[in-house]
């Protein structure tokens, strides 16, 4: 099976889909945040861009089996999250990590971590193993006896990835991961994505345009719950061409899809 | 989820539990309960250990409170999304972050009671633990940590903690007030004694009353335990625990409902028929210890560390009436509290009569001078212990033993009018062998009623 293959990318050939939805909307009594939306991804990274309101982070939360669907299908990592044993052998091998970061201020790192990673059935016995893997990626190792309450917006934002990614998840969502982190961090951060992205199928959601061309594969647009756009980071570029908002080629490519579908 | 993940995550919940920062609040509410005042002689394990359920009145709202601000952390703290997208469902955290918190409970207890019952073993000179009142208080310190953490997990909110601990304070201060007014459902309140203390030491521990309370206690944590099990999206066998849990929570609770409202109280306590065991009736055979003063007095072993000083203030008040006809030749101890056995004089030969209870709490000065002497006093003088009802010439007989001795009476006790203060002072004035002749020919009518004060001479 081919996934996504648009425009002129070399192919990504893959016979895993991971996500698979159709028809998914998701309503808050009359308003729709998610009207409508298709996706078929495997492993890779995949950004979904768009304005504020967009839908991308209820879309996540449906994805990440926090809010059910209104209506539509979704199959993640081949099970449906709609009865109990599916939903919980998706969230073992899932790891979300939520726009805003909720914490308790009195654990360490190291605790919120495992905390996370024995909430997700990783075994007893290889969690403090994990813990230890997830906390060194993040660059957190020397702050993981610290209480959370200590650490900068940063330095949470890195805990809330290593929580994210303590169980090696086959299905990585995260939402605005590179907020509040500095520019080094940030390069770090697109590293981590990609050596995920090799054998898992990372959803990354953000309004910075220039982590979507670094770390992603494949990349989708949103706007007023629905998909506008989805192809590769190069694809996106190409749309942009004599559009004259934005800086960057990505971002022309960006404003151009957006004015198009405002249109 | 397998028993070591369990006790990993319990480990990481106990370390950041909201009840350790509580400890010294929780240290602070066990001296200000009755424990603080009671932690002198006389040391009566019955009382000691119904001091140690006392405890949940200041540590019960306390651990409720904590309880439901654990249980409301998750909403709180704006983790809901993150912790709904694990595979360990939200009842299975529950469980943990409770058990933490009712370990840390239930740890704070059982040092409080290792302390108590320590330094009683130094003081008490008769007798052993009585368990049933102190698993009393720590089944019903489970209970208002199960329900605290429900109303916190129900009610997510910063302000669900002081209130939660708020209203369990007044409900087992209402429900106490009941018991306290007759009321049966009343004695299901943890405040409640979950044994009768009037006749403690005397009689063996009738545990009716604790044993129902412990399963109302029991039912309400069940209760709240299983209510906690989201229903609409557990998965079956889930449904059916906390169902489960439910249901054998409201039996319990009702089957304590039901028991208690067949009680009835004597003067050992509170009987409930479908539980007692008529064994708990009878009287546990002692033998008195006994002074060798002129009025010989005796009490319970367990009080043998009060008989010198017990001893030496009735012969002090009681010295003046030496040889007169009526005069008790002995004082001994009984079961039963004031209400039930007052101080009183009776018999031939005569014999004062000493209820225990009064005794424990009024020992320790000042209190002993201002309550006891003056009960010895008008016991002495009078065949009725009811102020109101003593006679003239009663009080100012009394208020002249008790100024001869050396004391000032209680005026709660002993209101005395200035018509008998002037004839406590005309007999005081006499020389004594004058008064020993007086007493000696007139104690009887002042007890009887049939003197005046105006003939004190």
């Amino acid at each position: 099976m081919v996934v996504n293959i648009k425009g002129d990318e070399p192919p990504e050939t893959s016979t895993v889909v991971n996500v698979e939805t159709g028809g998914l909307t998701r309503r808050f009594r009359r308003a729709h945040a998610v009207a409508g939306v298709d996706l078929r991804i495997g492993p890779g990274v995949f950004g979904l861009l768009g304005p504020n309101g967009a839908g991308k982070t209820t879309l996540l939360r449906v994805l990440a089996t926090v809010l059910p669907p209104t209506s539509g299908s979704m199959r993640l990592l081949g099970r449906t999250p709609a009865d109990q044993a599916g939903r919980r052998e998706i969230r073992r091998r899932l790891g979300y990590l939520p726009q805003t970061l909720g914490y308790y201020a009195n654990f360490t790192v190291f605790e919120f971590v495992e905390y996370f990673a024995l909430l997700k059935e990783v075994p007893a016995d290889r969690a403090q193993k994990a813990v230890a893997r997830a906390i060194e990626r993040v660059r957190l190792d020397d702050r993981a006896r610290a209480k959370l309450r200590t650490l900068s917006g940063g330095m949470l934002r890195r805990v809330g990835i290593a929580q994210a990614i303590v169980n090696d998840p086959e299905l990585l969502l995260l939402d605005e991961p590179t907020a509040g982190l500095d520019p080094e961090q940030r390069v770090e951060f697109r590293s981590l994505l990609r050596e995920i992205g090799e054998r898992s199928t990372v959803i990354v959601s953000t309004h910075l345009v220039e982590d979507i061309g670094a770390a992603c594969a494949r990349v989708a647009l949103m706007l007023d719950g629905r998909i506008v756009f989805e192809g590769t980071p190069g694809e996106l570029t190409s749309r942009g061409t004599g559009f004259e908002i934005g800086d960057a080629p990505l971002e022309r490519g960006y404003a151009a899809v957006l004015a198009k579908a405002r249109a | 989820m397998r028993g070591y993940t369990v006790l990993r995550l319990l480990g990481i919940e106990v370390r950041r539990n909201a009840v350790p920062p509580l400890l010294p609040v929780l240290a602070l509410l066990t001296w200000m309960s009755p424990i603080g005042r009671h932690l002198v002689p006389v040391a009566l394990w019955p009382d000691r250990s119904t001091d140690l359920q006392s405890l949940i009145m200041g540590v019960g709202p306390a651990v409720a409170g904590a309880a439901a601000w654990m249980a409301s952390r998750e909403h709180r703290r704006g983790m809901a999304d993150l912790l709904a997208s694990t595979p360990t469902n939200r009842w299975v955290r529950a469980m943990v972050t409770w058990g933490a918190t009712t370990a840390w409970a239930a740890l704070f207890y059982a040092t409080a009671g290792a302390v108590v019952f320590a330094i009683t073993a130094t003081q008490a000179t008769w007798g052993g633990p009585v368990l049933w009142p102190v698993l009393v208080g720590f089944v019903a310190l489970v209970a208002c940590s199960a329900a605290g953490f429900a109303v916190g997990h129900r009610f997510p909110s910063r302000f669900t903690a002081p209130l939660a601990a708020v209203g369990l304070l007044l409900v087992m201060s209402a429900a106490t007030s009941a018991a306290i007014g007759g009321a049966a459902l009343g004695l299901l309140s943890p405040l409640y004694p979950s044994i009768g203390l009037a006749s403690a030491v005397f009689y063996a521990v009738r545990p009716d009353l604790a044993v129902v309370q412990m399963v109302c206690y029991l039912g309400v944590a069940w209760i709240a335990l299983g209510s906690m099990v989201p229903f609409r999206t557990a998965r079956h066998q889930l449904r059916r625990t906390g169902l489960a849990l439910v249901a054998a929570g409201v039996v319990l609770a009702g089957t304590a409902i039901g028991l208690v409202a067949t009680s009835h109280r004597d003067a050992q306590g509170v009987v409930v028929p479908a539980l007692h065991d008529t064994a708990t009736d009878l009287a546990i055979p002692y033998t008195p210890v006994c002074s060798r003063t002129p009025l010989k007095v005796c009490v319970h072993p367990a009080y043998s560390r009060e008989l010198a000083v017990l001893a030496e203030m009735i012969n002090r008040i009681a010295a003046p009436l030496a040889g007169v006809p009526g005069r008790p030749a002995r004082a001994e101890q009984r079961a039963g509290g004031e209400g039930d056995v007052p101080f009183h004089v009776h018999g031939d030969p005569a014999v004062l009569t000493i209820p225990h209870f009064i005794i424990r709490g009024t020992l320790a000065p000042p209190a002993f001078a201002s309550a006891v002497e003056t009960r010895v006093a008008l016991a002495l003088v009078a065949a009725t212990t009811s102020p109101e009802r003593a006679t003239g010439a009663q009080r100012a007989l009394a208020l002249y033993l008790l100024t001869q001795a050396g004391n000032a009476p209680n005026p709660d006790l002993l209101p005395v009018g200035a018509v008998a203060r002037a004839a406590a002072k005309r007999l005081a004035a006499l020389d004594p062998a004058t008064r020993g002749s007086w007493l000696h020919s007139h104690l009887d009518a002042v007890r009887n009623g049939t003197l005046s004060v105006k003939d004190i001479r």
